[in-house]
C-alpha cells in the first residue's frame, strides 16, 4: 500500500518536473518575439503617428535604456529609434504625468538635437467626455511641436506657453507634465542610445 | 500499413469531431465565425492532439492506473501552453481572435478523450495517426461550419468580399445560436448520407 502510494507520488512529481522544465524552455525561447508582437499590435500605431517615416522598423530596433537603479528595481524606458540613410535622427519614448484618474502616459518623439516633433497619449484613465477632449484635440497636442530642451514646458497659468483646454485643466496639466518629464530625461536617453548603437 | 491508414481516416469521416463524437462543441461554436479562425483553431488542436497522443502512448506503461487522468492533463496542458506561446509569438492576430479558447483546449473533451480511449491503449505510431486524423477532421468540420457562417453571415471568405454588392449578410449566423443551427443542419445532412444504424 505504502509502496503504491510512493510510486504514485514519484510518477506524478516526475511528470510535473519534466514537463514544466520543458515549458520553461519554450517560454524563454518565445519571450522576445512575444514582446515584439505585443508592441507591434499595441504601440506601433502610436509610434507611427509621432515619428516621421523612417528607413528602419523602430519597433524591431527598440532599445532598453536604464535610467536609475539596478536589477529588478531599475527604471527602464523603451526607446524607439528612427533612422534615415543609416543615421539616427529621432527617438520616441514615453513620459508619465499624473492626471485626474491616474497616470497619463504620452509617447514623445524628439529629434536628436532635442526638438519635439510629435506627442501622442498612449495610456490614460481620464473622465470620458472631459479628459479625452484634450487627448483627442490636435490643437492642444500640436502646441508641443517645436519645443526644445531649453523651452519651459508648462501651462500658461504656470508661466509656460501651453494653452490648456478649458474645462479639462487637470488632464491638460497631466499631459504637459508627461511631456516635460520625458524631455527631462532626454539627455540621459540620448547618451545611452548613442552608446548602445555605436 | 492498412491499420495505419485506417486509424488516420477514421477521424476524417467515421469518427469526425464534433459531428460524430459530439465533443469539443464549445470551441466549435466560438471559433467558426470565419474560415481563418476555424483553420487556426483546428491546427492548434491537431498539434495538441498529436503531441499528447504521442507522449501518452509512449509513457502508457509507466503511468499508474490510479493517477492516469492527472498525468494526461499535465501532458495536454503542457502542449496547450506551448501552442499558446507560439501563436502569441508568431501568429498574434490569430491569438487575439481565438483568445480564451486556446487555453481552454486543456479541458477540451477531445484531447482527454483520445488520450483515455485510444493513446493509453495503443502503440505510439497508431496513436500519432489517430491524433492527426481526429485533429484534421476537426479542422475540416470547423472550416465547413465556418464556410457557411462566414459566407452567409458576413459575405466574405478568408476575409475577402466575394458576395455581390447588394448582398445583405444574415448576421444571425455570426452569433452562437446561428452556429448551433448550422452545426445541427450539417449533422442532419451527414446522417442522411452516412447513417449506419
Amino acid at each position: 500500500m505504502l509502496k503504491l502510494l510512493l510510486r504514485l507520488v514519484a510518477v506524478l512529481t516526475g511528470f510535473c518536473v519534466v514537463f514544466s522544465f520543458f515549458l520553461a524552455l519554450v517560454k524563454e525561447g518565445t519571450k522576445e518575439q512575444i514582446e515584439y508582437q505585443k508592441l507591434k499590435a499595441l504601440v506601433a500605431p502610436a509610434v507611427k503617428a509621432v515619428l516621421p517615416p523612417s528607413d528602419n522598423d523602430p519597433i524591431a530596433d527598440r532599445i532598453k535604456v536604464t535610467l536609475e537603479g539596478e536589477g529588478k528595481k531599475a527604471k527602464v524606458v523603451t526607446v524607439f529609434p528612427a533612422k534615415k540613410g543609416g543615421k539616427l535622427f529621432a527617438l520616441a519614448y514615453s513620459g508619465v504625468g499624473s492626471g485626474h484618474g491616474g497616470p497619463v502616459e504620452s509617447l514623445v518623439a524628439v529629434t536628436m538635437d532635442g526638438k519635439i516633433i510629435g506627442v501622442k497619449v498612449v495610456k490614460h484613465s481620464e473622465t470620458p467626455g472631459i479628459g479625452d477632449k484634450v487627448v483627442n484635440s490636435p490643437e492642444f497636442m500640436n502646441q508641443f511641436k517645436g519645443k526644445s530642451l531649453n523651452s519651459k514646458i508648462a501651462l500658461d497659468s504656470q508661466g509656460g506657453e501651453i494653452q490648456a483646454v478649458s474645462g479639462a485643466t487637470e488632464t491638460s496639466t497631466a499631459i504637459t507634465q508627461s511631456v516635460a518629464n520625458a524631455m527631462k530625461i532626454f539627455p540621459v536617453i540620448k547618451n545611452q542610445v548613442l552608446q548602445k548603437t555605436s | 500499413m492498412s491499420r495505419l491508414v485506417q486509424e488516420f481516416t477514421k477521424g476524417l469521416w467515421k469518427e469526425i469531431p464534433p459531428f460524430r463524437l459530439v465533443l469539443g462543441l464549445c470551441p466549435a461554436l466560438a471559433c467558426s465565425t470565419t474560415v481563418d479562425n476555424g483553420f487556426g483553431m483546428g491546427m492548434c488542436l491537431t498539434f495538441v492532439l498529436t503531441c499528447s497522443n504521442l507522449f501518452v502512448s509512449m509513457l502508457r506503461k509507466i503511468i499508474p492506473e490510479e493517477v492516469r487522468l492527472a498525468c494526461f492533463i499535465v501532458i495536454v496542458a503542457t502542449f496547450v501552453i506551448i501552442v499558446e506561446l507560439v501563436t502569441q509569438a508568431y501568429f498574434y492576430p490569430l491569438y487575439l481572435a481565438l483568445g480564451i479558447f486556446i487555453p481552454l483546449i486543456v479541458v477540451n473533451c477531445i484531447a482527454l478523450g483520445r488520450a483515455e480511449a485510444f493513446a493509453s491503449k495503443n502503440p505510439v505510431i497508431y496513436s500519432i495517426m489517430d491524433g492527426l486524423g481526429i485533429g484534421l477532421g476537426y479542422t475540416l468540420s470547423l472550416m465547413t461550419v465556418a464556410l457557411f457562417r462566414e459566407l452567409l453571415g458576413k459575405g466574405t471568405l478568408w476575409g475577402h468580399h466575394i458576395m455581390w454588392s447588394g448582398f445583405q449578410p444574415i448576421s444571425f449566423l455570426q452569433k452562437a445560436p446561428g452556429a448551433f443551427v448550422c452545426l445541427g443542419l450539417l449533422l442532419g445532412i451527414m446522417n442522411l448520407f452516412g447513417s449506419e444504424k
